[in-house]
């Protein structure tokens, strides 16, 4: 009687199981941070906000990573790797989260600096810092290899500081710190770009990480040497230029991210002077921008990278001066709220990707 | 590499530790006190989602050890060893506590408090750069049904023991089953 029920116990066990495997929970995310020499740190987010790093973290990229991307399948993971001019393609376990790198690495540029992928995962975009400062276009194999796009790079005047694609995918737009300017490309159909009728555009007092809203009319760029967000329109025709918006509007100290919650609505700030965030609503006809009146979140020492969760539940803020990721809930009014969940990474991040 | 040499030459001594039990065991007509020797398969439910895995996990493996379950009165100690795996990861136990047992409708139950230590180590690490593998402590709580089938065989109908591990400098509370077979050396219980 007893040998029975334990049996059935057992057989109920295995069968709930599903064997050796796990199973994969779709109510948490995978998200990864790199910074430090050469450190890839997986964080597994859960439904809750609830961050845990994934066991094996620190992974390895090459030297100095720079920026991050995960590509929409989930499988695949690219790393750029500054002083080695080079990008790491990392496959994800999703089980563990943990990332296995595949060699060898594709070489890029002088000093790849940041990384954009269009929603579809067919290309990936790479800002180069080198002498001759450019935009790489690469194409993504079904295994994740990359391959240069013919007509790649784009040549730009200096060095980019990043790279922001609207959400249609259609147009990129790089800012340049030492020319106050933004150049505006347009994506072809091959991942090759065209320079946009009149790039770049000059903007008053600097350029900083970019934010597009959802809808792709308007350019969000803060200005470090005034502590402003100037809200450019980005127009029909040419397609892809940039118009004058409604204007400035003040932030904190020296702005340095931007982003959007992805209805648009509203705008978050990071400022590397202060540890403050600035929070507006968006005027969806014109781009104005009001401040929230709810109290400005706290950020850890110097953010300096700003991401919304894909769900539009959370926004993440890495900080180089605490190296930590700062964690905040968008409550139903747009305002920013800080959660407990924020981490110490260990090293200064200096890029953030979440799993779609 | 020094925990996995480490975790290699523990696995060895644990194997050659069996080794030389067995023919001391078998060796003996008559021990003073009863001893048994048991072994199966075990099932584990880890809590891996403390360890940043998507879910927890499914673990299969087997489960033994080595007790004298009556040295006073139906008070007990029992010597427990287990190893389990799945793809993603596998844990040792080595643990040892007091046992007691009694006899109830020709059957024998028994409750069991063990402590000691456990082994976790990724099989999945990826590109990392630490080896991951953690040795820590552990507890199980937990109990049973002995079914005897002859004088020395026995059936373990079930164990279940409420397993506590610490790994990676996290808790995970985690339930392990186990059943197998009994071979009992020396003397019987009253």
């Amino acid at each position: 009687m007893i040998a029975t029920l334990a049996c059935v116990v057992v057989s109920a066990l295995l069968s709930c199981g599903g064997g050796n495997t796990s199973s994969s929970s779709s109510s948490s995310r995978l998200a990864y941070v790199v910074g430090g020499q050469t450190n890839v740190v997986g964080l597994r987010i859960n439904s809750s906000g609830g961050i845990q790093v994934v066991l094996g973290s620190p992974f390895v990229a090459g030297n100095g990573p720079s920026s991050v991307v995960v590509h929409p399948s989930n499988k695949f993971l690219f790393v750029a790797n500054q002083i080695e001019h080079t990008i790491s393609l990392f496959t994800i376990d999703q089980s563990s989260g943990a990332v296995t790198e595949v060699l060898p690495r594709t070489p890029v540029g002088i000093s790849p600096v940041a990384m954009t992928m269009d929603s579809g995962g067919k290309f990936l975009f790479v800002a180069d810092q080198g002498a001759n400062p450019a935009v790489y276009s690469f194409s993504i194999g079904a295994n994740g290899a990359l391959t240069a796009v013919n007509g790649s790079p784009a040549l730009l005047g200096a060095a980019p500081s990043g790279l922001t694609l609207t959400a249609a995918a259609n147009l990129l737009y790089v800012p340049v710190p030492n020319f106050s300017a933004i150049y505006a490309f347009q994506v072809n159909s091959d991942g090759s770009l065209t320079p946009v009728q009149g790039s770049p555009f000059v903007v008053s007092d600097g350029v900083a990480t970019l934010a597009v809203d959802p809808a792709g009319k308007f350019l969000f760029v803060p200005n470090p040497s005034t502590g402003t967000i100037t809200v450019l329109l980005i127009q029909s025709s040419p397609a892809g230029s940039l118009g004058t918006g409604p204007g400035a509007f003040a932030a904190g100290t020296s702005p340095v991210a931007a982003t959007t919650d992805p209805t648009g609505a509203y705008l978050y700030v990071a400022n590397f002077g202060t540890t403050t965030l600035n929070q507006y609503s968006v005027d969806a006809n014109t781009g104005s921008l009001t401040k929230l009146t709810a109290a400005a979140p706290t950020t850890g020492t110097n953010p300096t990278f700003i991401i919304p969760d894909p769900n539009g539940k959370y926004v993440f803020v890495g900080n180089q001066g605490s190296s930590s990721l700062s964690e905040f809930i968008i409550k139903p009014d747009g305002s920013l709220a800080t959660t407990s969940n924020s981490i110490t990474i260990g090293v200064q991040p200096r890029s953030l990707a979440i799993e779609k | 590499m020094e925990i996995r040499v480490v975790f290699t030459v523990l696995k060895k001594a644990t194997a050659l530790f069996f080794l030389a039990c067995c023919p001391l065991l078998s060796a003996q007509k008559q021990f003073p006190i009863g001893a048994e020797v048991w072994g199966g398969y075990s099932y584990l439910r880890f809590e891996a989602s403390q360890l940043g895995f998507a879910d927890d996990l499914n673990l299969h493996g087997w489960n033994g050890g080595l007790s004298l379950p009556d040295l006073y009165r139906g008070f007990g100690v029992a010597a427990d060893i287990s190893g389990h795996y799945a793809s993603e990861m596998e844990e040792y136990n080595f643990l040892i506590g007091p046992q007691y047992s009694f006899e109830l409708k020709g059957m024998r139950l028994y409750g069991h408090g063990l402590f000691g230590k456990a082994r976790d180590r990724l099989r999945q690490p990826g590109t990392t750069n630490f080896e991951p593998s953690d040795l820590h402590k552990a507890l199980a709580f937990g109990g049973g049904v002995d079914i005897p089938v002859s004088n020395r065989f026995s059936f373990r109908a079930l164990q279940a023991d409420y397993l506590i591990t610490n790994a990676f400098n996290t808790t995970q509370h985690n339930l392990r089953f186990s059943t197998g077979l009994i071979v009992r050396f020396g003397k019987r219980s009253e």
